[in-house]
């Protein structure tokens, strides 16, 4: 049966395909690379992409432990359990810690299934249900959450492939 | 505790159509705020030689919406088309900008932004029409495009990933100009 359940899906799945192939072949240094001082660089930027995923998720809309604590994540990147990128300063995003991207990637894949996974699970009377996001103190809509999710992550590959064009050139 | 009225317009949802109707609105809303203020020099800005400037972008965001949504879904007019916005913007470009040239970018003409953010509004009331027209057997309806088919549930889907992705560099742009506070 055919929904609107579906575009977001799909949404979702698209932007994901499109990050693997903005990171594609990147080096450690375009990885890590600003395009001023006050901006973010593209591994950042794919970790926090996987920390928003999760944390919508497992934490903010099922009320479970983030995957990022779960299934030892943090540990294995060697990364604080409560880091997740919103509000970070220039500094924090300069001292992001060198990180094989590959493994931010597998993460990644595990936080993207289980978005989908959230979504499937979702019944249409579940979607005007509040839920409170302790990290923001405010309480959103699980409506509103899946549209966003999409609109966020969206935003923040536009970035990536981005920064990827300033250092490479056009569609290289 | 009560819940703070940010960036949720205290709106409640009740289907999936809604949160697709959301992504939209915060897609545009987030746009119009990253446009507050700029100058005509920041607008017209290029970060390299070879990237789109915000001006470029945001008549490519509205275009990309006109065409996916009132074009193609509805099988009509865009409202670029319908409500002259070629003679009212000075812009010739017959296509919604896919694939130009950078000398294209370069050569988008001084146009003011509140114009082309009202010709985005028209298009919004418009697309929001269509979808509020369609029903849950709609979503699987296929189009041919560019020698393959693709369903309405993926346009809705890749209209909101693409947009959002503009979205996102405009306000990279921005913020390599202006710093993080600007």
């Amino acid at each position: 049966m055919p929904s609107f359940r579906d575009p977001i899906k799909s949404g979702l799945n698209e932007y994901y395909g499109k990050l693997k192939e903005s990171v594609a072949s990147l080096t450690l240094e375009e990885l890590m690379w600003q395009p001023s001082p006050e901006s973010n660089h593209i591994l950042w930027t794919v970790w926090h992409m996987a920390r928003v995923s999760d944390r919508w998720a497992n934490s903010t809309v099922l009320g479970n432990d983030e995957l990022w604590t779960r299934n030892g994540w943090a540990a294995k990147l060697d990364m604080p359990e409560d880091r997740y990128g919103r509000g970070e300063t220039p500094d924090q995003v300069r001292d992001f810690p060198y990180v094989d991207i590959s493994l931010i990637l597998e993460y990644y894949d595990a936080a993207h299934a289980s978005v989908l996974a959230m979504i499937d699970a979702l019944e249409q009377s579940d979607l005007d249900r509040d839920v409170f996001a302790e990290y923001r103190d405010e309480s959103l809509n699980i409506g509103w959450i899946l549209g966003h999710i999409l609109a966020e992550e969206s935003q923040h590959l536009g970035q990536v492939s981005y920064i990827r064009g300033i250092q490479r050139g056009f569609n290289r | 505790m009560l819940a703070s009225v940010g960036m949720q317009e205290a709106k409640k949802m009740s289907s999936f159509r809604d949160s697709i109707k959301s992504g939209m609105s915060e897609y545009l809303g987030e746009l119009k705020k990253k446009l507050e203020g700029l100058t005509e020099a920041e607008l017209y800005w290029q970060a390299s030689l070879d990237t789109n400037t915000i001006i470029w972008l945001v008549w490519h965001m509205a275009r990309v919406e006109d065409n996916w949504i009132n074009g193609v879904i509805a099988g009509g007019d865009s409202v670029w088309d319908s409500g002259g916005w070629t003679a009212k913007t000075g812009i010739t470009s017959e296509g919604n900008g896919y694939s130009n040239t950078l000398d294209e970018v370069r050569a988008l003409p001084e146009v003011a932004v509140s114009d082309l953010l009202a010709y985005y509004d028209f298009v919004r009331d418009s697309a929001f029409a269509v979808i509020d027209g369609m029903s849950d057997d709609d979503v699987s309806n296929e189009f041919s495009r560019g020698g393959r088919t693709i369903t309405l549930g993926w346009i809705l889907g890749h209209v909101i990933v693409e947009e959002s992705q503009h979205l996102g560099q405009v306000a990279l742009i921005r913020g390599i100009i202006r710093g993080l506070k600007g």
